[in-house]
């Protein structure tokens, strides 16, 4: 991939369409660059397509968004690539739109790719911005758009002060006092080479920036838990194909959302469904049958269900009893029963328990005969996994899962009071670029002693900082080098 | 306000010969300033209140240190004078930050500080178009505003016309430059004695500060101090740490590099004594008597620079300071006590000092003493220094609100270089925060102002890797060569080094390197990951691996040109750090892009809309010449600077 990295600062990328669940959403890509990133993550779905830098303006093209700078390249999800070439764009520049699958956890993936590529996060009215700078308003809309920055930042300045409010505030701050202090001790060395308080300053530097760059990274790994305050509280559904997961979705959504058939491995890719739950807003996500594929969309879906399940805030592990389970046999001797075909399942259970406690075994198709003794097994083999029973043909049980949502929802917003979140993706990738401009400052450290290179990287990391706290980084770090220490003639 | 007609009817008022360009004040600032005006060509007079006192340093008997000798390398870049003068009158050179990474590397040497000024004493009477007068400038005389109808609506600014002195000489001129440094209405400060002085023994400058006033311009009040100085013969260093230079002379002047005049000098050792205990006690008891805590001194002081019983105060938990002795000179027994300025009554003096080890029987020869002075607020500069006020009027050096000789010969120089400029009705030049550390300066003062002596630091500085001091010349030469400061041949030496450096970093790019005994040998002894079979490489990729430098490759490198040190160390610099560089160079352009979107100072910003009322008064106030300088005003936020852009381009003003 040959990218020009100025350009690649130049170029923008933001959702189009608002958060939460919809059916598709949209994310709009523009820039001198965005031709180069959209050929690097975009796969054309056959041969009969273009590459997204060949494509005609006003064309579109089904493909594959990948990650070309993971080694796999697996992909994200299935698109469809839209592009407006410069000029006859909103905004007068190359522009794509990718129109992808409206879950959030799509969306985010697609746009860590681009902003991991280089490409910056539109800030407010950007697009807009850019589309007046580029002659696509007329001059009796420049106050409009003036105003609308004005406006725009207004609110995301008090949308700012909001989230510093509170426990993220305090993290934040005392990061940035942290990177502060250590950066004034850098500085203090090569400010006042000659003055003693500069060689108790160089000692521990290492262990110093360690410790920051700790604290960064469990901000930004405090990301996904603060997506349940302003995106919902997810709920996956897991099972083996067949098990009866989209009838569960469905019965909790109150209509048919998804396919419901009975071939094995009809929900090829996740199916998100946003629904109250005792006045929550529940974010239920059906995901593909757990099992083995050489259908390559349906792999798609099956990977994308195991990260969702790590993602979740409460997993509904549906399981059936198997199709050769009849009433017959149980009848006859239930020691005869042949469970084989579901000790795998039991052991990515008992694999998952150990991982999270937000797991709940529904037992399904309750309506069967074979479930009463399929009940019995799972207690005596996962005596400590809560089970609910469960029948989409008569609702029993229904009222117990909600009832669980409700609580581990209450449990879990509990937890998280105290905890620091990071619930805005901007926060995210400012946070991302912060631990990445300290991960290369331990690396010179290392190396060497060039202090230098290790003063710019902590600067470079603080600039990033800067984009939540707002701040100017050299006026503070005055005041905190002299502050600190003793120097001067 | 006062024009040279009204001055006439003063008594005693005469009409002496007319200059181009007159300067207030011949210390490092009007020294720069003046020899600038004079050698492009204008008619210039430099005034002191004693010619004895050109070039003084009053304070520290040295020149360069961190941030501070890549001012000295720029200003000798760009044509000035200190980088040179200093070299000639050089006692001791250390170049600090060895090993802690190019951009921080800095030249600091001690100074006989008569030297220098006889130095800079004579280079400033063999100047051409250069005239220097012993005479206190009392007054700034003006043509008053004009509000000829013809000349459109409004008023326009008061222009200078000429300066009057104290024995009534009327000079008239078309520029005047103030560089009066600590002198206006000074005040020296011994514990509770206080007079009316001027630095270092000299007469203060009184009546000016009323003739500044009176044009509008804001004056503030800061402060600094300086330490005793002791006979040497009464020092005990046996009891002091001895602190030698460095082997390795680095003039200032690129005209010096590899020159063994300069290189091979016989240097004079520093030493290290620290404070005591009682010490401490005497600054812990006597407190009630300082000034500083007493309310006495209402100037303000620098934070950089605290005197001795502000450390003591501030912070408690520290028992001892560092105290450095330093020479004042080849002939002289003077030495200079740094870190121990203080402005404590003279018997606390003694006592003090003589608590350190290796003093307790020194004899002071000259007090510590704090001075006040009068300054301009500087954000009534323009990037010129130029004042907003004034037609013609510029200011530099300490008067700004800096300290530091260095700071203030940067700004002498630039105001010097703008003088002629706007007399040749030429564009002004501003260096900006990537051109240089003058540029971060200068930016600094006239766009946020300052609320104590301003000092240079590296940290001011957002481009550090850039702005190195081996690489002043290649940042500043050119523009000094184009400004008339730079002869041709130092032009053409500037133009063969810079080609020298590029032909060996194309030489090491290109050369290979294959695997072998003797590569990994010497790799090896190197402390460095040997080539695999198979492996070559380029001597540049040898030359990035960090525990590598230019001449440890000398053995495998049979081909090598001879090159001097700084070019050996520029291409070493060039490739090592090309990755680094290259991203602060895209930093660079982007800031470049907010430099050059310029913004009038007609536009009224309380039309615009969308602006936040806090911006609309700053942007009022400050009128800043570019969008990037506005973004830089405290209180001026990135949404502010969205709105101007717009503002900016629905009126069509030129894109960068």
């Amino acid at each position: 991939m040959n990218m020009d990295r100025a350009q690649l600062n130049e170029t923008i990328a933001a959702s189009a369409t608002p958060p939460g669940t919809s059916g598709v959403a949209l994310i709009r890509l523009s820039g001198p660059a965005s031709k180069a990133v959209a050929a690097a993550i975009f796969r054309p779905l056959s041969p009969r397509f273009p590459a997204a830098d060949a494509m005609p303006g006003y064309t579109c093209a089904p493909g594959w968004m990948i990650d070309p700078i993971s080694a796999t390249q697996v992909p994200l999800d299935q698109v469809v690539l839209t592009h407006f070439s410069a000029p006859h764009s909103f905004t007068g520049e190359d522009v794509y739109e990718i129109t992808c699958h409206g879950g959030t956890a799509v969306r985010q993936a697609i746009l860590d790719v681009l902003f991991r590529l280089g490409v910056q996060p539109a800030g407010p009215g950007e697009f807009t911005r850019r589309a007046f700078l580029n002659g696509k308003l007329d001059l009796a809309q420049a106050e409009a758009v003036m105003d609308l920055i004005a406006a725009t930042a207004g609110k995301r300045a008090q949308a700012a002060a909001r989230q510093l409010q509170g426990s993220l505030s305090g993290e934040v701050r005392a990061v940035r006092t942290d990177l502060y202090n250590l950066l004034a001790r850098l500085e203090l060395v090569l400010e006042y080479p000659e003055h003693e308080e500069s060689h108790d300053a160089q000692a521990d530097l290492s262990s110093g920036l360690a410790a920051v760059m700790a604290q960064v990274a469990a901000l930004a790994a405090s990301f996904r838990q603060g997506r349940l305050l302003s995106e919902g509280f997810t709920v996956v559904i897991v099972g083996r194909p067949n098990a009866g997961k989209s009838s569960l979705l469905n019965a909790l959504a109150g209509y048919d959302r998804a396919i419901v058939t009975p071939v094995a491995g009809t929900t090829r890719d996740t199916v998100e469904e946003l629904v109250d739950i005792g006045g929550i807003p529940v974010r239920l996500i059906d995901t593909a049958g757990l099992r083995d594929t050489s259908d390559l969309v349906e792999r798609i879906g099956v990977d994308r269900a195991r990260s969702a399940i790590l993602e979740a805030d409460l997993i509904l592990w549906l399981i059936s009893p198997p199709d050769d389970w009849s009433s017959e046999i149980f009848r006859l001797d239930q020691s005869r029963v042949d469970t084989s075909s579901l000790d795998e399942e039991l052991d990515e259970l008992r694999d998952l328990s150990e991982k999270t406690e937000a797991l709940l075994l529904v037992a399904g198709k309750d309506d069967l005969a074979a479930s009463a003794p399929l009940r019995e097994w799972l207690a005596s083999e996962l005596p400590d996994l809560p089970l609910v029973p469960f029948s989409a043909q008569t609702r029993e049980g229904l009222p117990a899962i909600r009832q669980a949502i409700v609580d581990r929802y209450d449990r879990a917003g509990n937890a998280q009071a105290d905890e620091a979140l990071v619930t805005s993706s901007r926060h995210k990738a400012c946070l991302d670029k912060t631990l990445y401009s300290l991960e290369a400052a331990a690396l010179e450290l290392e190396r060497g002693d060039l202090l230098d290179l290790v003063a710019a990287l902590v600067r470079s990391a603080l600039d990033n900082l800067a984009e939540i706290t707002g701040d100017l980084v050299s006026e503070t770090l005055i005041e905190t080098i002299f502050n600190r220490f003793c120097v001067g003639k | 306000m006062l024009t040279i007609e009204q001055a006439l009817l003063r008594p005693g008022a005469y009409l002496a010969d007319a200059y181009d360009i007159a300067v207030i004040g011949a210390g490092h600032a009007g020294c720069e300033a003046a020899l600038a005006g004079a050698r492009l060509g204008f008619q210039t007079i430099l005034f002191a209140i004693n010619l004895d006192s050109v070039g003084n340093m009053p304070c520290n008997p040295n020149i360069g240190g961190t941030a501070k000798g890549q001012l000295v390398r720029e200003i000798d870049a760009l044509g000035g004078e200190m980088g040179r003068a200093a070299d000639k009158a050089m006692i001791q050179f250390r170049m600090l930050n060895q090993s802690r990474g190019p951009a921080v590397l800095s030249p600091r040497a001690q100074i006989d500080r008569r030297k220098y000024q006889s130095v800079m004493k004579q280079t400033l009477e063999q100047t051409e178009n250069l005239d220097l007068r012993q005479s206190e400038v009392v007054e700034i005389l003006v043509e008053p505003a004009s509000h000829d109808p013809a000349e459109g609506p409004g008023s326009v600014l008061p222009r200078v016309s000429g300066v009057m002195t104290r024995t009534g000489a009327i000079y008239p001129c078309q520029k005047a430059i103030l560089t009066t440094g600590t002198y206006l209405e000074g005040k020296i400060i011994i514990g509770s004695c206080q007079y009316s002085g001027g630095p270092d023994g000299m007469f203060p400058s009184i009546g000016l500060s009323d003739s500044l006033r009176g044009l509008g311009l804001d004056l503030v009040r800061f402060k600094t101090g300086t330490p005793v100085r002791l006979n040497f013969r009464t020092i005990d260093f046996s009891q002091t740490e001895r602190q030698d230079g460095d082997a390795q002379v680095v003039p200032f002047s690129f005209e010096h590099e590899e020159d063994p005049v300069y290189t091979q000098i016989e240097q004079q050792p520093c030493y290290l004594t620290w404070t005591t205990p009682v010490t401490k006690q005497e600054v812990e008891v006597n407190l009630h008597r300082s000034p500083l805590f007493s309310g006495e001194i209402e100037g303000v002081g620098p934070r950089y620079c605290p005197s001795i019983e502000d450390k003591f105060v501030k912070f408690k938990d520290k028992e001892r300071h560092q105290v450095f002795i330093e020479p004042m000179g080849r002939d002289t027994y003077e030495m200079y006590l740094q870190g121990m300025s203080s402005s404590m009554p003279e018997d606390v003096q003694v006592r003090m000092m003589r608590s350190l080890p290796g003093l307790s029987h020194a004899k002071i020869m000259r007090s510590a003493y704090a001075i006040e002075y009068d300054c301009l607020d500087p954000t009534g500069l323009r990037l010129t220094l130029e004042t907003k006020a004034v037609q013609g009027l510029y200011s530099a050096g300490q008067v700004n609100g800096t300290s530091g000789y260095e700071e203030a010969a940067a700004q002498g120089l630039v105001a010097g270089i703008n003088a002629v400029r706007s007399l040749n009705g030429q564009t002004p030049v501003v260096i900006d925060r990537s051109q240089g550390y003058i540029g971060v300066l200068i930016d600094d003062l006239v766009t946020k102002g300052t609320n104590e002596p301003y000092r240079m630091m590296t940290a001011r500085a957002e481009y550090r890797l850039v702005l190195r001091q081996d690489n002043a010349d290649r940042r500043l030469t050119p523009l000094g060569h184009e400004l008339g400061l730079v002869s041709d041949a130092r032009y053409m030496a500037y133009l063969a080094k810079q080609a020298r450096i590029a032909a060996e970093n194309e030489r090491f790019r290109k050369t290979r390197v294959a695997p072998g005994e003797k590569v990994n040998s010497l790799l090896e002894s190197l402390g460095s990951t040997p080539l695999k079979p198979g492996a070559g490489t380029s001597l540049a990729d040898l030359l990035r691996r960090p525990e590598i430098h230019f001449d440890d490759l000398a053995p495998i490198d049979p081909d090598r040109p001879g090159l001097s040190t700084a070019e050996r160390f520029a291409v070493e610099v060039d490739l090592k750090y090309e990755g680094y560089i290259r991203l602060e160079q895209e930093r660079i352009d982007r800031f470049l892009r907010l430099e050059h979107r310029e913004l009038a100072e007609t536009i009224d910003y309380a039309a615009i809309t969308g602006l936040r009322l806090e911006a609309r008064q700053k942007l009022s106030r400050l009128k800043p010449a570019s969008l990037g300088q506005a973004s830089r005003i405290s209180g001026v936020s990135p949404a502010d600077i969205a709105v101007l852009l717009v503002y900016l381009d629905a009126r069509g003003a030129p894109h960068a």
